[in-house]
């Protein structure tokens, strides 16, 4: 689990992203394209 | 314990549901309180040192080793309207570490338990993530922000490519039913998690 560029997940943090691990890195690329959630 | 707050949810399900709006996106209603009433009383009966952070106005987790974070009723904007996807859920944490985590869909009868370091169960059968290797294979669940106008543009450009790189997306509700029962187990959320204020997790 993370936030939305790989950080720590925090509760209070208000991003979640929970992956099985193999998937984590391709899911944060796409969260960090241009234009994307802030 | 969550099953039993479950019981009080499917109880009150399309039943006449008062609302009380907290906000422009926020809804709490009688079965909000009812379930946390029970979640809390049984807490503090067999864990009486323990914090406790709650959703309904409920924050005694000063100074404490364990704190129980509670959300007697997560998506309580479908349980309003008479859709079948909300949950409870609870986690206990310690030293700001969580420990354990348990999410209860009363409507499909289905508790998922999840214990640091041990495991994950199913209504006691274990169960793991996917072993899907490659996001064009995986099957995503999302919580869109319960404040979505504000990011609107954003939140769709990203809510489009995940569609696009993906096998699918699915936004079902509450993030952490979401989690639990993902099949890729990959799901991403955004939006306000639960506030030191015992405010609203919704979307997170």
């Amino acid at each position: 689990m993370s936030d939305f560029r790989g950080g720590p997940f925090d509760i209070f943090g208000g991003e979640t992203v929970a992956s099985n691990g193999k998937i984590h890195d391709q899911i944060l690329r796409v969260l960090a394209m241009p234009g994307g959630i802030p | 314990m969550a099953r039993e707050a479950g019981r009080i949810l499917r109880r009150r399900f399309r039943t006449a549901v008062r609302i009380t709006v907290k906000g422009p996106a926020d809804v709490v209603t009688a079965a909000d309180i009812e379930a946390q009433g029970l979640i809390v009383r049984r807490l503090r009966r067999k864990f009486p040192g323990h914090g406790i952070l709650a959703e309904e106005g409920l924050d005694a987790t000063a100074g404490t080793e364990w704190r129980w974070i509670v959300d007697p009723l997560d998506g309580t904007k479908n349980f309003a309207r008479g859709l079948p996807s909300f949950c409870v859920s609870i986690a206990a944490e310690r030293n700001g570490q969580v420990e354990l985590g348990v999410v209860h869909d009363p409507m499909h009868d289905e508790l998922f338990v999840a214990v640091r370091g041990c495991g994950a169960w199913c209504n006691g059968r274990p169960i793991r993530v996917s072993e899907v290797a490659g996001l064009k294979a995986a099957f995503l669940g999302t919580g869109l922000p319960h404040r979505v106008r504000r990011f609107a543009g954003s939140v769709g450009r990203t809510f489009a490519r995940f569609a696009m790189y993906s096998l699918g997306v699915r936004d079902r509700g509450p993030g952490r039913w979401t989690c639990a029962t993902s099949p890729a187990g990959a799901s991403t959320a955004t939006g306000r998690s639960i506030s030191r204020h015992g405010t609203s997790p919704r979307g997170a």
